[in-house]
């Protein structure tokens, strides 16, 4: 969920990456010894609070989006309310929410306001410019959540950070402590590789961290390579899991993409391209598992594809969902509230793929 | 109209495409603090010699934004250059742009009165109505157009990012305004005239966001639209294009801005950005649209711009091979394959670099077939190309024969011959292992590259640095140093006096071309001797050293004292005390040969000698008053170990305790600064200081001495491990 300045010459392929890249850019390939594994049993825990992140940038929700809220027992709903980004010389808001007039709110789902902060941001920011940039983004924050019904109970911010950044990002969280209405909780979105490297990348003040326990692998014309959650991948992050200094919540991928390669390199990433829909697409035949080739250059979804190009699909099926929210509930420490389980993101396509009961049984099996 | 507001229209109309657009291609990887390599360092394809006006995004350039703009003054610029037309010597260009710059709503009004009937100007615009007083006949004319400008007016109030639809007294004041336009446009009495009214009927609509009125007072008024200006046509398009696409209307919005991205330069760069179809099913029905091969050529160029460029100009081949706008798009695409294979910034990665060439392998394809079909636009180009594309992967022969043949097409343009020389130096570079003619051919038609060549830099850095690569391969270091000077001798070679006879032999070999080739832009004999008589003076060999300085070898005044050290170091201090010291590099060397002979007797005389030769090791290093000696030279050091053994003779053969003390002090900082130099970076500052625990403790034995008593006050590093 960010982006991070790159060198020149993997910029382009990088920029079309978009917020998935720097996740999987740290990729990391260093295995610690093994260890955690399965334990003895523990008592049982609480149920955790059940969410979904919505990530799209109008808020209307779908009548199948609606119901599995309720299907599945959803009480909390991240909602991306905008980026901020740094442009011509000062913080920008980008890409910020619509809500339609007629946007119908969500009874017994509380909505978690998130922020997505670029890197790029705090590498420019000023230390005297922190709170100013903390009191827009509360201000801009709050002119939305008052036309979803009220003041939430929590505000995340989602930011990429990295060693060189830490110390004006950690200045930002605590500068919007004293900017968020009393009571307000902050969290803030824990990368893998900021868990593994904790001493370099701090631990963010905040109140909760949301673990998100996904964007491990690498893109890759690998037919084998798995970006978005690979298990032998994420076992190699699970040993500093349990001892991490904040309550962590946990994210789990829900989502699948398609991949388009030209020349056997990544050419950009088709997020909104579903997956199933490649089999009925008249310019494109099978050509090979999960692979498809174009057999002429016109365009789909935006991307244009050259005659010869492949589109590699990559799913996030029931299965490699409840194996991750499994690692996940091995390796969690236990935190004196309950904690929340979030699925990245919330969509027709991936409700469609995963089903009520699945959802439902990760959702038992993470908590 | 002010010039701002004008610029909000046109901005606004951009806006309505810009959101929900998908990120682009090409657009700038980074906004601000960058200060790597620019594309004319990454590419040796000279994008000029194509004759085509590239400019800003037209020419690859991975970081510069837009296809063909952005051009903040055009809109400006045309408005004047058409009202200057219109009016011709009747009304002074500068009168009139206060008219339309600068002239308020009540300025319009009391201007037509006084231009009208001879009444009284508004302050400031007294000189349009004295021209037009004394052309009586001017009058009508130049009241219309001031009823087109006050149009102009209202109509700017109603400019806005705000894309939600007017409120009902907005629409109304719209509706009216747009009635006064259509009453006016009836009576403009010439096309100028008659088609800015027809401009202002299509922006009363689009800023009451009505599209498919819009969309109508475009297409109803499309002869009207399309002259005499070629820049407000261009801008009715675009807003026609923007009504287009909030309808919905992707096919034709694309059409139009291809149109728009075609006709008019100013707007180019906004309608490129634009330009973006979605699905197969609106990019065929925007084909269809196209009323002839040249406007699906241009719709394809278009695709070649923002997003595949290879892909595009294969579609074009096979509309119209012979089209005119196939060039460009190659000589984009070979330079994108050339930033992607440059080795600067280290190199891509490999897989960038396979894709990169599997590209090149499909655009020498492409071009090499072209060339050969008749009728072709510029052959000459798509031969240089392929030559240059064959050049990088080493194919001198058919490098040879279409780099040739692109000059035999085009025998007077100094461009083409430069390129061809260019690639063909590539070629041969690239061909293998030089040596006898190919290597002083290569020398030769470098030099021959005129100095106008835009790549001419990066051609020599590519060359030069492949070539080093290959010396290397075949264990000839010393030609590699040459030819990426710091780059390719390690630095045990360069601590090594052969290794430096050696440069200095090869500096000497200029027998051929290419031996001159490969020395000529890099060390000099000079450098190289003085290197030498360094190194001797670092392995201690003075008199070596004494005889190259005495034969010539560079030496410099030095501006401080090497002979001198304190308990604490301060090299400034030591720049600004001694600076007018008469030590060289020469004499110092010739003091220390003759200081060596006295420390190598017995004695207090030995030890002072010893003393002063520690000294001057020590403060040639890093951390010493005297680093100059060595500065900017491979042999550089932060080795203290020659000092170390100097000092620790001078503590054995000393006889005077107070001088004892003051040795073993001096060795225990040359071992200090040892034990600095293994642990720390150059330029690193040193967090935790090591203890020299060989000289420290002996230093201690002396406590009873002044000299001990001075370190204590004067060195708290020192003073602080003492009181452990």
């Amino acid at each position: 969920m960010a982006a991070l300045a790159t060198p020149w010459y993997r910029s382009r392929m990088r920029a079309r990456l978009g917020r998935w890249w720097p996740a999987i850019a740290v990729a990391i390939a260093i295995a610690l010894p093994a260890c955690g594994g399965d334990r003895a049993p523990t008592p049982p825990k609480p149920p955790a609070h059940r969410a979904f992140y919505y990530w799209r940038t109008t808020f209307a929700l779908a009548p199948a989006e609606r119901a599995a809220l309720t299907d599945v027992h959803v009480d909390t709903l991240y909602l991306r309310m905008f980026d901020v980004g740094w442009a011509d010389g000062a913080p920008t808001i980008l890409g910020p929410l619509t809500i339609p007039a007629d946007a119908a709110p969500t009874p017994g789902v509380a909505i978690v306001p998130t922020v997505y902060l670029t890197n790029e941001l705090f590498k420019q920011v000023p230390a005297t410019g922190v709170p100013a940039l903390a009191a827009l983004v509360v201000r801009e924050v709050a002119a939305r959540t008052a036309r979803l019904g009220g003041a939430p109970r929590e505000l995340q911010l989602d930011c990429d950070w990295t060693d060189t950044t830490r110390e004006r990002y950690f200045a930002f969280l605590a500068a919007l402590r004293g900017e968020v209405a009393a009571g307000t909780a902050l969290s803030a979105t824990i990368r893998l590789h900021q868990i593994k490297y904790r001493e370099r990348t701090g631990v963010p003040p905040v109140d909760r961290g949301m673990l998100m326990f996904y964007n491990m692998g690498k893109f890759s014309a690998d037919p084998e390579a798995r970006a978005i959650f690979d298990e032998r991948a994420a076992a190699r992050y699970l040993a500093r899991l349990r001892d991490y200094p904040l309550p962590l919540d946990g994210a789990l991928p829900i989502w699948s993409w398609v991949i388009h390669l030209r020349d056997d390199a990544v050419e950009g990433l088709m997020q909104s391209t579903d997956p199933t829909e490649l089999a009925g697409v008249e310019f494109l035949r099978p050509a090979g598992p999960d692979r498809f080739e174009a057999t002429r250059s016109t365009f789909l979804h935006g991307s244009f594809l050259r005659a010869g190009d492949i589109l590699k699909i990559e799913v996030t099926g029931p299965a490699e969902t409840l194996t991750a929210a499994g690692m996940l509930a091995r390796h969690l420490a236990a935190t004196p509230t309950p904690r929340t389980i979030a699925l990245f993101d919330l969509s027709e396509r991936n409700l469609a793929r995963h089903g009520t009961e699945s959802l439902d049984h990760v959702f038992q099996t993470a908590r | 109209m002010s010039s701002r507001r004008l610029a909000s229209t046109i901005a606004l109309a951009t806006t309505a495409f810009i959101a929900g657009n998908a990120a682009m291609r090409d657009q700038r990887a980074d906004a601000c603090g960058w200060s790597g390599p620019e594309i004319e360092d990454l590419t040796t394809f000279d994008p000029a010699v194509s004759g085509e006006l590239g400019g800003a995004g037209l020419h690859y350039d991975p970081y510069v934004a837009g296809f063909g703009g952005p051009c903040d003054d055009c809109a400006r610029t045309a408005m004047t250059a058409d009202w200057g037309a219109y009016f011709g010597n009747a009304v002074a260009g500068a009168d009139w742009d206060k008219v339309l710059y600068g002239a308020s709503a009540n300025d319009l009004a009391a201007l037509r009165a006084a231009v009208a009937s001879g009444g009284k100007a508004p302050r400031g615009l007294e000189a349009l109505v004295n021209a037009v007083a004394s052309r009586t006949s001017m009058r009508a004319q130049v009241v219309r157009a001031l009823d087109y400008v006050a149009l102009a007016r209202a109509t700017e109030a109603f400019a806005s990012f705000d894309a939600t639809l007017p409120g009902a007294a907005e629409l109304k004041r719209l509706k009216a305004l747009a009635t006064v336009g259509e009453k006016a446009a009836a009576k403009a009495g010439d096309a100028f005239l008659a088609q800015r009214f027809a401009f202002q009927q299509v922006r009363l609509a689009f800023y009451a966001r009505d599209w498919q009125a819009a969309i109508t007072a475009f297409d109803a008024r499309a002869a009207v639209l399309a002259k005499p200006s070629a820049d407000l046509a261009g801008r009715a398009r675009y807003y026609a294009a923007g009504a287009l696409r909030q309808q919905g209307d992707l096919a034709r919005a694309n059409l139009e801005l291809a149109r728009v991205h075609g006709t008019t330069p100013a707007l180019a760069g906004v309608a490129a950005q634009d330009f973006q179809p979605m699905e197969d099913k609106d990019w065929k029905a925007t084909l269809a649209l196209a009323k002839d091969v040249r406007e699906r050529t241009e719709l394809w160029r278009l695709v070649g711009f923002k997003l595949d460029g290879i892909g595009a100009a294969q579609e074009i081949v096979k509309l119209d091979p012979t089209s005119n706008l196939i060039g460009l798009l190659a000589v984009r695409e070979l330079s994108r394959i050339e930033a992607n294979l440059s080795t600067q910034m280290g190199g891509p990665d490999p897989a960038t670099v396979a894709a990169a060439q599997k590209a090149a392998a499909t655009l020498e394809q492409l071009t090499t077939t072209l060339a050969a079909t008749p009728g072709v636009d510029r052959p000459w180009l798509l031969q240089l190309i392929a030559g240059h594309l064959a050049a990088r992967r080493g194919d001198l022969k058919a490098a040879r024969t279409r780099l040739a043949t692109a000059q035999a097409l085009r025998p007077t343009d100094a461009k083409v011959t430069s390129q061809a020389r260019a690639s063909l130096a590539m070629a041969l570079a690239q061909s293998g292992p030089l040596g006898g003619s190919l290597g002083d051919e290569l020398a030769r038609t470098l030099t021959a590259v005129g100095p106008d060549f835009g790549r001419l830099d990066a051609l020599t850095v590519e060359i030069r640095s492949h070539l080093a690569d290959v010396a290397l391969k075949a264990g000839r270091p010393v030609d590699a140093e040459f030819l990426r000077p710091d780059a390719a001798a390690t630095a045990a070679q360069w601590s090594d006096a052969r290794f430096l006879k050696q440069m200095i032999a090869r500096a000497n070999k200029n027998a051929t071309a290419f031996d001159r080739f490969v020395t000529a832009p890099s060390y000099t004999r000079d450098d190289l001797e003085q290197e030498l008589a360094l190194r001797y003076l670092l392995d201690g060999k003075f008199a070596d050293a004494a005889q190259l300085f005495a034969k010539g070898a560079a030496s410099d005044t030095l501006g401080t004292d090497p002979f001198i050290a304190h308990i604490v170091d301060c090299h400034d201090c030591d720049h600004a005390t001694y600076a007018n010291a008469p030590w060289t590099h020469a004499t110092m060397v010739a003091r220390m040969a003759k200081l060596v002979k006295q420390a190598n007797g017995k004695g207090q005389p030995a030890a002072e000698a010893a003393l002063e030769l520690g000294n001057a090791f020590y403060n040639v290093t890093w951390f010493g008053n005297a680093r100059v000696v060595l500065d900017g030279t491979h042999q550089a050091t932060r080795d203290t170990a020659a000092a170390a053994r100097w000092y620790k003779r001078a503590y054995e053969q000393a006889k005077n305790r107070e001088f004892k003390a003051k040795a073993a002090f001096f060795a225990a900082k040359a071992e200090l600064h040892g034990l600095i130099g293994k642990q720390y970076q150059p330029y690193e500052e040193a967090g935790v200081l090591p203890v020299p625990t060989t000289w420290y403790p002996v230093v201690k034995t002396f406590a009873d001495t002044q000299y001990y008593q001075d370190i204590l006050s004067e060195c708290g590093t020192y003073a602080a491990w003492a009181r452990k």
